[in-house]
């Protein structure tokens, strides 16, 4: 059994009856990407996020988005600290020192991301994209290897904003739960509280086994026959008339670079056309406008 | 992934590019028609488009219901007016016309717009019943590109415009480059059918030509229009000027007020003619009068067909001129009309010599006292229309009454009618049967050779019987020689009353050289048009396919038309499939999907897009019993396209031959086995 394998059992144990799901979210780690919980209250985001970090042994901070949470309580803030001159050891120290907001830690769940403002939300997603914040005029790296996964409720529910296209391509993945089958419910209601199994879970996977892990799927060999193939899909995704926008350039990267990351948990060194299509909703969802939507646009034209 | 097509959406707005489009080509489309349009339709017009300006703009909404009815009843009312209720061309057009334009008013939407394109692209076709000179049929290509540039725009709607940039022009220029075939082959092989019903084509005005009465003022009407009446190209030697007189018709009943259309041009010559010397044989183009005459010199036969020649020694045709024909004529020319037979004969002892009693009194008295043999009496008319203060003018002095005795006796000024009239009335009294004769004189010669009548060429003159034969006499060379000569407008130099009613027509500046010379290359490529192009009739058709294709019935050039659509639609079709056909597929992924196929007709359920290592193990998971096979082609699959090349294996051809005589034999296993009744079961994702 594999080290993958493994950890994917694990989560199992935590998450029932959703494999196909922690599979997409194990492949997201794998591929350095971002991953984004999108479901209703309830269904087991929060612990999966936290699954996740346990497992791969990762270092875990949580952020509860709210509408009034501010820059500051995502990045940290620097406050004045005023030491006594009779401390030797530090005498003359006094003055502005950082404190580390909760988004330096290796996994940071970001909870109900769309709870809060644009604002806040911006500075989770410049996190994302650079790796890095910067704070009063100094640039502080994130720790390595550096995870959000966020979660958010439906755009439908009240009290949203929803994040614009352009910071949903940050995510790699968009996946959703949904409720679980009758039988895993059984075993759920049958069986002892999630968080203590989740408090109790012992790292799988560990640091350096992961960073291997990724570098193994940046190697995956992707043929000619299977890059047509991604090409294929992306023209398609362009000029047919039902999504309003087509797949961007980023898109494609990302939906090769999941479809690696699946080859690896598959156990192989090179893609197959079936490794693009397993990952192709988790990717590509949230990264095109359906035809519905245009459609949409096109009769609220019609009676203005 | 799977894709739904979007239905074309009718409802979708217009933007202002196609809006703008779809006005200027119905627009367009009314030029062939401004000769005969009444005012109200231009104000009509500037109001529909105003109003239309103003909703797009948001200052009014559309027109509702009640507006709707109004304007529609209005129109209506006004085009019953125009056509006085009765059902004419310029009738009908005009209620089209002005239909076409309320709907402009509720141009809203796609389906809107496509109509207005049909509208446009109608009332167009609509203009060349009024209008085919080179200019409009230019023009009309005009139209076409605008409307079908309209239509590309209207159809490249999108809720933000046109979004997707069409170049309409473009796109527009290149469909009808590409119907340009299409169109060559229905010009030449589409049987030309003569009219299936005539309607009172055109009302009285609209066609210029000779009326079926001479009356004071008739011809002076005809003078102030420049329009051709017919066009004449003789095959040889050309008659002198002055003995142009193209015969048209013959009057020989005096009502006291003008003269009445002679029924004996209805009559046809009861006998073959004595042979005609043939000394001019031509061509006449002419133009559509609404009536049934032709035009020839003295002394014509003609073999066209329907042609018919009458006792007066007029060529007729058997229905009346609807449309531009062309005939030949052989002539022989000089005054001498010939002998009469038949009607015409016993005529000229009877009705040629009738006048009306109590009219024009004086002119009878001094008629007694002129010689009553032709010659003589020729001499003596013109003799004392040379001694008294005669006057050759277009604005002559209205006469009432005894029309004659006036203008003989104290008037003295006249057009061609009143003197030919006035001679024809004294010869009757004199005793000599006279005849009044209308038609065209003179015309102007082309440098190519080809002779130019127009309508201001109209002339009138008289026949007198001497005996034996009729003889032509013009009093008017004997007043106005240039007019016979030089032509109308010569003839009226001092007058300036030449076109008087048309400052602008370049026939007024004949003397200015370079304007007479632009009118003269317009007046030529006009004529080439109408002689290479419009007068394409079915014998120069009929002509054109035993020519060419050796066919002598229309039913076979029907069967090649047929057969040319046809072709032509073949050859687009498959052309279009040539560019659209997907490219050639490698033999490995045509053995792939025969491999599909042929385990779908099993009834496997094979998704849209299913990958071929999926396929292997659908079958192998279907067909436990191939399990070797599948697994074999899988590997194959995988070396050949997807795994990385080792070093030291086979070379990718070999491995791909092999592949796909594996995948062979499987499909071949495949079709032996028995077929499957469930699918199976469903796989993740």
């Amino acid at each position: 059994m594999s080290v993958v394998n493994k950890a994917l059992a694990t989560l199992g144990e935590v998450i029932l009856g959703k494999e196909p799901q922690l599979k997409l979210a194990v492949c997201c780690m794998l591929a350095e990407g971002h991953l984004l919980v999108e479901d209703l209250p309830g269904m087991g985001k929060t612990t999966l996020s936290h699954a996740l970090a346990k497992v791969f042994g990762l270092g875990y901070s949580r952020i509860q988005f709210t509408s009034d949470l501010l820059p500051a309580d995502i990045l940290g803030v620097s406050v004045f600290e005023k030491i006594p001159e009779t401390a030797a050891k530090n005498a003359g120290k006094s003055g502005f020192r950082f404190h580390r907001g909760p988004i330096f830690a290796q996994v940071v769940l970001a909870d109900e991301v769309n709870r809060a403002t644009a604002k806040s939300q911006s500075a989770l997603l410049e996190a994302m994209e650079e790796r890095q914040v910067t704070v009063e005029g100094r640039t502080r790296p994130l720790p390595e290897p550096f995870f959000v996964i966020a979660t958010q409720n439906p755009t439908t529910q009240a009290g949203t904003f929803p994040l614009p296209e352009s910071q949903l391509d940050r995510f790699l993945m968009r996946i959703s739960l949904g409720y679980p089958d009758q039988r895993a419910e059984r075993e759920l209601l049958e069986g002892i509280s999630r968080r203590v199994i989740v408090d109790s879970l012992e790292s799988v996977i560990q640091p350096d086994v992961l960073a291997a892990l990724q570098q193994q799927v940046r190697d995956v060999k992707a043929s000619a026959a299977v890059l047509d193939y991604v090409q294929r899909i992306l023209a398609f995704s362009r000029n047919e008339s039902a999504f309003h926008y087509g797949i961007s350039p980023r898109g494609g990267l990302a939906l090769l670079k999941a479809a690696k990351a699946w080859a690896v948990v598959e156990g192989r060194n090179f893609l197959i056309p079936e490794d693009v299509q397993a990952v192709m909703t988790a990717v590509i969802d949230h990264r095109i406008q359906p035809g519905a939507s245009r459609k949409i646009m096109e009769t609220v034209a019609a009676l203005a | 992934m799977v894709s739904k097509v979007t239905k074309p959406v009718n409802n979708i707005p217009l933007h202002s590019q196609a809006l703008l489009l779809l006005v200027l080509s119905v627009l367009s489309a009314l030029v062939p028609h401004t000769g005969y349009l009444p005012l109200w339709i231009y104000l009509m017009v500037c109001l529909v488009l105003g109003w239309r300006w103003l909703v797009f703009r948001g200052y009014l909404s559309f027109p509702g219901r009640l507006a709707k009815i109004l304007t529609v009843a209005l129109a209506t009312a006004g085009v019953y007016s125009l056509s006085g209720g009765q059902i004419s061309l310029e009738g009908s057009s005009a209620f089209l016309i002005s239909a076409g334009m309320l709907k402009l008013l509720e141009l809203s939407n796609r389906r809107d717009g496509v109509f207005v394109v049909f509208i446009a692209v109608f009332i167009q076709a609509t203009g060349f019943l009024f209008q085919q000179g080179i200019l409009y049929s230019l023009h009309g290509v005009l139209t076409l590109v605008l409307a079908t540039a309209a239509m590309i725009s209207t159809q490249a709607a999108t809720p933000h415009g046109n979004d997707r940039r069409v170049p309409v022009f473009a796109v527009s220029g290149r469909l009808l480059l590409l119907a340009l075939p299409f169109m060559l082959i229905v010009y030449f092989l589409f049987p030309r059918i003569g009219p299936l019903w005539s309607v009172a084509l055109q009302s009285d005005k609209a066609m210029t030509g000779l009326s079926e009465r001479i009356r004071p003022g008739g011809i002076t009407e005809l003078s102030q229009s420049s329009e051709v009446a017919f066009r004449v190209t003789f095959d040889g030697e050309r008659p002198a000027q002055n003995q142009l007189y193209w015969r048209a018709m013959t009057f020989d009943r005096h009502d006291g007020t003008g003269w009445e259309a002679s029924t004996l041009d209805g009559i046809e010559l009861p006998i073959n003619p004595e042979a005609v010397a043939r000394s001019y044989e031509y061509e006449v183009i002419q133009e559509p009068t609404g009536q049934r005459y032709l035009f020839s010199l003295a002394g014509s036969v003609s073999t066209e067909p329907d042609v018919t020649l009458t006792t007066t020694r007029l060529l007729r045709y058997d229905r009346p001129l609807y449309q531009r024909m062309r005939y030949r004529v052989a002539s022989a020319g000089g005054s001498q009309v010939g002998p009469a037979y038949g009607a015409d004969r016993y005529a000229s002892q009877g009705s040629y010599l009738g006048l009306p009693d109590e009219v024009n009194p004086q002119t009878r008295l001094w008629a007694m006292t002129l010689p009553q043999e032709a010659g003589d009496f020729q001499r003596a008319f013109v003799n004392y229309i040379r001694r008294e203060p005669f006057f050759y003018t277009l604005q002559p002095p209205s006469y009432n009454g005894d029309d004659i005795d006036q203008f003989l006796f104290s008037g003295r000024r006249g057009f061609c009618e009143h003197y030919a009239s006035a001679m024809s009335f004294a010869a009757r009294a004199a005793g000599i049967p006279a005849r009044v004769v209308a038609g065209y004189q003179g015309g102007e010669w082309h440098p190519d050779g080809y002779l130019t009548v127009r309508q201001y060429d109209a002339h009138a003159w008289v026949e007198l019987w001497d005996g034996n034969a009729w003889i032509r006499v013009d009093p008017t060379a004997a007043i106005a020689p240039d007019r016979i000569e030089y032509g109308v407008q010569r003839a009226l130099l001092e007058e300036d009353s030449f076109l008087a009613d048309n400052p602008l027509s370049l026939h007024r500046y004949r003397d200015v050289s370079w304007i007479n010379k632009l009118r003269q290359q317009m007046d030529n490529v006009n004529y080439l048009w109408s002689r290479w192009v419009l007068s394409y009739d079915s014998d120069r058709q009929q002509g054109l396919l035993s020519r060419w294709l050796g066919l002598e019935q229309l039913a076979d050039g029907l069967y090649v038309l047929a057969g040319a659509i046809a072709g032509l639609f073949v050859f687009g079709s498959v052309w279009q499939w040539w560019l659209q056909r997907s490219p050639r597929q490698s033999p490995l992924i045509r053995a792939l999907r025969g491999l599909s196929e042929e385990a779908g007709r099993k009834g496997l359920l094979i998704e849209a897009g299913t990958a071929p290592v999926t396929l292997l193990d659908d079958i192998k998971t279907a067909y436990p019993d191939l399990t070797p096979q599948c697994e074999r082609c899988r590997q194959g699959v995988i070396e050949s396209l997807y795994a990385p090349e080792e070093p030291g294996s086979a070379s990718s051809a070999d491995h791909i031959k092999t592949l796909i005589g594996n995948l062979k034999r499987l499909r071949r296993a495949v079709r032996r086995s028995r077929p499957i009744a469930e699918t199976p079961t469903a796989r993740n994702v």
